[in-house]
């Protein structure tokens, strides 16, 4: 297993560092004067120049690239237009974010990986069609679409819960009243794909020749079904919730926006309304690096349960 | 009485007919299909459907209720809803075709490569392809917005290029396999040039599994280019897409949800039909399954 | 004549696909005494295989099983799913043809063996776990207290189909079903495992069905030999009667392939002699002689209608108009 976890490791590195220099090259290639776009409004050339010299600038391409990296490492991604520290910003709107996705990942995988299962085990019958269909219609919303019926009939008409905004968690309660629905509406599309993939893949280890050992050797169907052929289906299904978790910023980005939650999503929008490229850049890398650290954190997990690459180190 | 000759089907017919059968099974994507269809001729003959042109206002009916002369009522501006609907089928089916095709475009010939040729070029196309995936295409979109500044085509292109990953990961898996198949060894062995090999006999086999997966990637992309104009980083008023009606309807949805529902359904609708569709053919085309 | 242990008759099976109806078996009947080694013989696609998973209900569910198959009194082919579940493992116990993929990669051998012994038996897991090191060790497995911790994947081919006999015969059982135990091995593995089955046999008593499509295999070690063809029984035969004295034109045209090494015919070498034609489709039941297409002495009577089981010998059973004839040896 060790080696397969540095491999990945490896691997992980790599793919953060091309990640980094895709984000610092996009920033780059701002048609104009980067020094213009760094400093926002201001044209003063006194300050445009300090600007050049404290950004390097004047220097070539490579070092500029590796002094940014060096200053990322240390927790400096610089300051926004409004001079604060963009990696402070964002460290302080990150935990609600991360709090919203948590919780729409914990629904979804409540719903979403029973119903696959239940799927695939009554196959054909009128649950299967049911649940499948419900699927379908869940991957065809747009998940902000559905925000706004949700708050339509649940915050206007029935007014169960509230239409927006954010409590912090000291007051549990009212934090997850305002959740709910937001988390509801994230979880959504994530949950369709887990119930599909779910499905297909208990599909795939129910018609298995081991499967048709088990029922030879007299277990019951559950111990068959929920046992043998779900164990090893759960090792595709991991994979499959890492891939996933760039559909689920994506979704966090609108969601925040239609309930008025001030979290991560809401400040990427903000940035790009205000031009702010430094903060761009910075909640770009952000979002790259944290995709690849989930993933490799997804990816261990797979090994875990996967006891042909934790015995020996490949997969086959 | 005499008997009429019936020429035998030719295997890629009797395949064909095979294929339509099974189709024909499967009535949920039939509907699907024959729906998609339905919003492909809204979207070219729009302005022969729509009763209005979409940026047409009557100012004696603003946020009116459905009525005989406006079939979904209207907006804010007096805009007639149901023409805009029609109307803004054009933009989002053109999103998500064009960015499909699009991403089709890239991920073919790199997959292809990568999985045919394996070497170094594989390991380098993986780690670049989950570079591209760590950035999810909202943030992807942020990004362009913020360098090329909004509009529908940046969205596509934004669109395009979140889904080139998954799509290179298809053809690569796909070429992978063809690779290992004993007519293609057969070729290699008979001194066929890897171009003919690919042309000929790669290319050919995985289409199936491509056009599934294109197929399935065009509704994902429809609410892509639906959610980067809601947010305002995609089609640009006064153009109008199923998306920017949403922007729109937000700031009524306490008295007049209807705004936001209708250009909502539309969506809904169009792509569940092309996921019934496509969901059809991928089983009619895997040879595993068994009804 | 004692009851025989297991007592099959007109067992038929359909598939129901999407390309139409398969008829895989029609209307076969064996019978099988306590101890005693039966050999199923055809080529792929005659039925045996099929013919053997309907007897524990391990078919799926697009196919429709008539018949009878008499097992301790009860039919085994209609009782309760409870009562099956019962059967299989303890009295009746399936060996598979696929050693790779039959056994589940997620879990360790010797857990997958501890399961039917704490199923059936009831034992602690403690129990188990000694009961399975001793059954690895009864089918001759090397340093079987390390084996009982290891993943499938671990383990070589022929290693994998010793545990599945292990599984299989874990509890017991009075009949053993080997779906061509040897057919994915290496032919150096497969004496091995012919081997310990015979060992078994001896020692547990066990009655064996062994499905197979090798002469060889059948010569080894069976008692009596049923020959398929295209779902039907062709003939049956204790193995010395059959090799000696064949009836079944199929069986006949089987035997004349068996390569021989060393012959002094003609110049030294013969022909391999081949059975001319193709297996039947089986979209409809044949109402004729499944053979007739292939078979040097078909005519009308063969093409027209289906040839009946006829006693030609003692325990000797053929389905055919004009059986016997030439073989020599």
């Amino acid at each position: 297993m060790g080696g397969f976890v540095l491999r990945k490791l490896g691997a992980a590195l790599i793919v953060l560092a091309i990640a980094s220099l895709f984000v610092f090259l996009g920033i780059r290639a701002l048609p104009g004067d980067p020094a213009l776009a760094l400093g926002g409004e201001d044209r003063d050339p006194q300050v445009l120049a300090q600007i050049r010299h404290d950004y390097g600038l004047d220097q070539p391409l490579p070092v500029q690239y590796v002094r940014w990296v060096g200053h990322a490492l240390q927790g400096d991604l610089g300051q926004d237009q409004r001079s604060l520290s963009v990696a402070h910003t964002i460290i302080h709107k990150l935990p609600v974010t991360l709090e919203l996705a948590a919780l729409s990942v914990l629904i979804a995988i409540i719903i979403g990986v029973p119903a696959g299962v239940l799927a695939a085990v009554r196959r054909g019958k009128t649950s299967d069609y049911a649940s499948t269909g419900v699927a379908l219609v869940g991957l065809s919303v747009p998940h902000f679409w559905l925000g706004l019926m949700m708050i339509i009939v649940f915050a206007v008409d029935l007014h169960w819960l509230p239409a927006g905004d954010y409590v912090s968690i000291s007051h549990p309660v009212a934090n997850l009243e305002h959740l709910v629905m937001p988390a509801i509406v994230l979880g959504t599309g994530f949950s369709a794909v887990l119930m599909r993939q779910t499905r297909s893949a208990m599909l795939e280890s129910m018609g298995a020749d081991y499967v048709r050992t088990a029922r030879a050797k007299g277990l019951s169907e559950w111990k068959v079904l929920g046992w043998h052929a779900f164990r090893n289906s759960l090792i595709t299904v991991t994979t499959v919730i890492g891939l996933q978790l760039g559909a689920l910023i994506s979704g966090a980005v609108v969601t925040e926006q239609i309930f008025g939650i001030a979290g991560f999503g809401r400040l990427t929008i903000e940035s790009v309304q205000q031009r702010d490229y430094t903060l761009i850049q910075g909640i770009v890398l952000v979002a790259a690096a944290g995709y690849v650290i989930v993933n490799l954190l997804v990816d261990l997990l797979y090994s875990v349960l996967n006891p042909r690459i934790r015995v020996s180190g490949r997969p086959t | 009485m005499s008997y009429v000759e019936v020429a035998p089907l030719s295997p890629a017919a009797r395949r064909r007919r095979i294929l339509r059968r099974r189709f024909l099974r499967r009535p949920l994507a039939v509907v699907g299909l024959a729906v998609a269809i339905g919003f492909v001729i809204v979207a070219i003959f729009a302005p022969l459907i729509a009763p209005y042109d979409y940026k047409e206002t009557d100012f004696n009916a603003l946020l009116a209720h459905p009525s005989r002369d406006h079939l979904f009522g209207t907006d804010a501006l007096g805009h007639d809803i149901f023409s805009q609907v029609v109307f803004g089928a054009r933009a989002s089916m053109e999103a998500g075709v064009v960015a499909t095709l699009l991403a089709l475009a890239v991920a073919i010939p790199v997959g292809l490569i990568a999985g045919y040729y394996r070497g170094w070029v594989d390991p380098v196309v993986a780690r670049l392809t989950d570079a591209l995936l760590a950035f999810p295409f909202l943030i992807l979109a942020v990004g362009l917005a913020a360098i090329l500044g909004p509009s529908l085509r940046n969205a596509i292109l934004a669109l395009g290029i979140g889904a080139v990953p998954q799509l290179i990961r298809i053809a690569r898996g796909e070429a992978l396999a063809l690779r290992e198949e004993d007519y293609v060894r057969a070729a290699i062995a008979n001194g066929a040039s890897d171009f003919t090999i690919l042309r000929r006999h790669i290319l050919p086999n995985m289409m199936s599994t491509i056009i599934v997966q294109a197929t399935l990637t065009i509704p994902i992309l429809i609410i892509g280019e639906a959610t980067l104009s809601f947010l305002g980083l995609g089609v640009q008023p006064p153009a109008t897409s199923w998306g920017v009606q949403l922007r729109a309807a937000q700031d009524y949805l306490f008295d007049a949800p209807r705004l936001a529902i209708y250009p909502g359904v539309a969506i809904v609708l169009a792509t569940l039909s092309i996921n019934l569709f496509g969901d059809g053919l991928r089983d009619v085309l895997d040879p595993r399954t068994q009804r | 004549m004692t009851t025989p242990l297991l007592d099959v008759s007109d067992l038929s099976v359909r598939f129901d696909t999407d390309d139409g109806a398969v008829h895989a078996v029609d209307g076969l009947g064996y019978t099988l005494g306590a101890g005693e080694v039966l050999g199923l013989v055809g080529e792929s696609g005659c039925g045996k295989s099929v013919s053997a998973l309907s007897l524990l209900g391990l078919l799926p569910s697009t196919a429709t099983v008539t018949g009878e198959a008499l097992f301790e009194g009860a039919n085994v082919l209609n009782v309760s799913p409870r009562q099956l579940r019962r059967i299989r493992g303890k009295e009746i116990s399936f060996v598979f043809q696929e050693p790779m993929t039959s056994l589940n990669p997620v879990f360790t051998v010797g857990k997958q063996i501890s399961e039917v012994l704490r199923k059936h038996l009831e034992l602690s897991s403690k129990q188990a776990r000694k009961r399975t090191v001793e059954l690895l060790e009864l089918v001759r497995i090397p340093a079987a207290e390390r084996r009982v911790d290891e993943y499938p994947h671990q383990l070589s081919g022929g290693m994998r189909q010793r545990v599945m006999i292990a599984m299989a015969v874990a509890c017991d059982p009075k009949i053993l079903i080997a779906d061509e135990p040897t057919t994915a091995l290496d032919v150096t593995i497969q004496a091995g495992i012919l081997d310990l089955m015979r060992d078994l046999r001896e020692r547990l008593g066990t009655a064996i069905i062994l499905i197979t499509h090798n002469l060889g295999v059948v010569a080894d070690i069976a008692d009596r030999v049923v020959v398929m063809y295209a779902g039907r029984k062709a003939e049956e035969a204790p193995v010395r009667e059959l090799f000696a004295n064949p009836q079944h034109p199929y069986t006949i045209g089987l035997l004349n392939a068996i390569p021989r090494l060393g012959e002094e015919e003609g110049n030294g070498r013969e022909r391999l002699q081949e059975i001319p034609g193709r297996v039947p489709s089986l979209s409809e039941p044949l109402d004729h002689c499944a053979f007739a297409d292939r078979c040097p002495r078909a005519d009308d009577l063969t093409r027209s209608s289906v040839p009946p089981l006829e006693r030609v010998g003692t325990d000797h059973l053929v389905a055919c108009f004009h059986p016997g004839g030439e073989w020599s040896r």
